[in-house]
């Protein structure tokens, strides 16, 4: 679900694709040293008995115009046909890339 | 939720009493990102919610985004203002308070604008909300307050 700054608030999904969708980031109206806050989970990611999922909140606070202006609320589910740990994660832009001084954390949490 | 060995410790505070601004300062710039945890209201028991304000490092200059969703369609943004707009606090019954979490992301880098996320729910009104701030700034951020109400800014209000 994405909510606007103007008010506007949509959903989208897909299915069957070869990714999880997991959000949206600062495209080129945003000024250079805006970047997009966003945290995505990873639940239970050592199991191999379940399929994967994932949540994300992200959003943008960007300068003008109410399309820079959104916050994003996502899920996707990851279900290959054999289960297994996730042990590698590749994050990837459509159709561009990462700007410089873009940054990424992964952390594990005990609990 | 286990925090776990994650996350490191920094400072809390209780308030004794009513206080209208809290401060966090000297903020050590050794961590990748940090996380606020707090519950909160407001003191006045049923006289209406308040924007609680964030600003880094003293900066009241017309240097803060924010993009905010309150219970759904009711989104928003706020921009040129001269502190990060966050949640009302709860406000309707003396021993319900809120529940947030903020986090600030790669607070210490000098090189892009700081971006911070607040989750909040107030259970009394069931109210869920989710703030995005941008602070206009490249500086490391080493002080937060935390403000009810800047008195020179009530026209913020």
């Amino acid at each position: 679900m994405n909510a606007r700054g103007d008010g506007l608030v949509y959903a989208t999904g897909n299915t069957g694709v070869g990714y999880s969708r997991i959000g949206l980031i600062a495209g080129g109206t945003m000024s250079a040293n805006n970047f997009v806050p966003g945290i995505i989970d990873i639940l239970d990611y050592t199991s191999t008995t379940k399929n994967k999922t994932t949540r994300t909140i992200a959003g943008s606070a960007g300068q003008g115009t109410s399309t820079n202006n959104d916050i994003l609320f996502g899920s996707s589910l990851y279900f290959p046909p054999t289960i297994a740990a996730i042990s590698t994660i590749d994050l990837n832009v459509s159709g561009a890339n990462f700007a410089q001084y873009s940054s990424f954390a992964l952390y594990g949490i005990q609990g | 939720m286990a925090a776990g060995a994650t996350y490191t410790p920094i400072a809390t505070q209780t308030l004794s009493s009513n206080q209208n601004t809290v401060t966090f300062s000297s903020i050590s710039g050794i961590y990748t990102d940090l996380v606020l945890i707090a519950t909160r209201k407001y003191s006045n028991v049923g006289t209406g919610a308040e924007n609680t304000f964030i600003r880094f490092n003293s900066d009241s200059g017309a240097n803060y985004n924010t993009t905010y969703l309150i219970n759904g369609p009711g989104a928003g943004l706020i921009n040129n203002a001269n502190s990060l707009y966050t949640s009302a606090g709860g406000n309707e019954v003396v021993q319900r308070f809120s529940v947030d979490v903020w986090n600030f992301m790669n607070y210490s880098n000098t090189t892009t604008y700081k971006t911070s996320m607040l989750r909040m729910h107030v259970g009394t009104t069931n109210m869920l909300q989710e703030w995005i701030g941008i602070w206009n700034n490249t500086s490391a951020i080493n002080r937060i307050d935390i403000c009810l109400l800047y008195t020179s800014d009530a026209a913020d209000e």
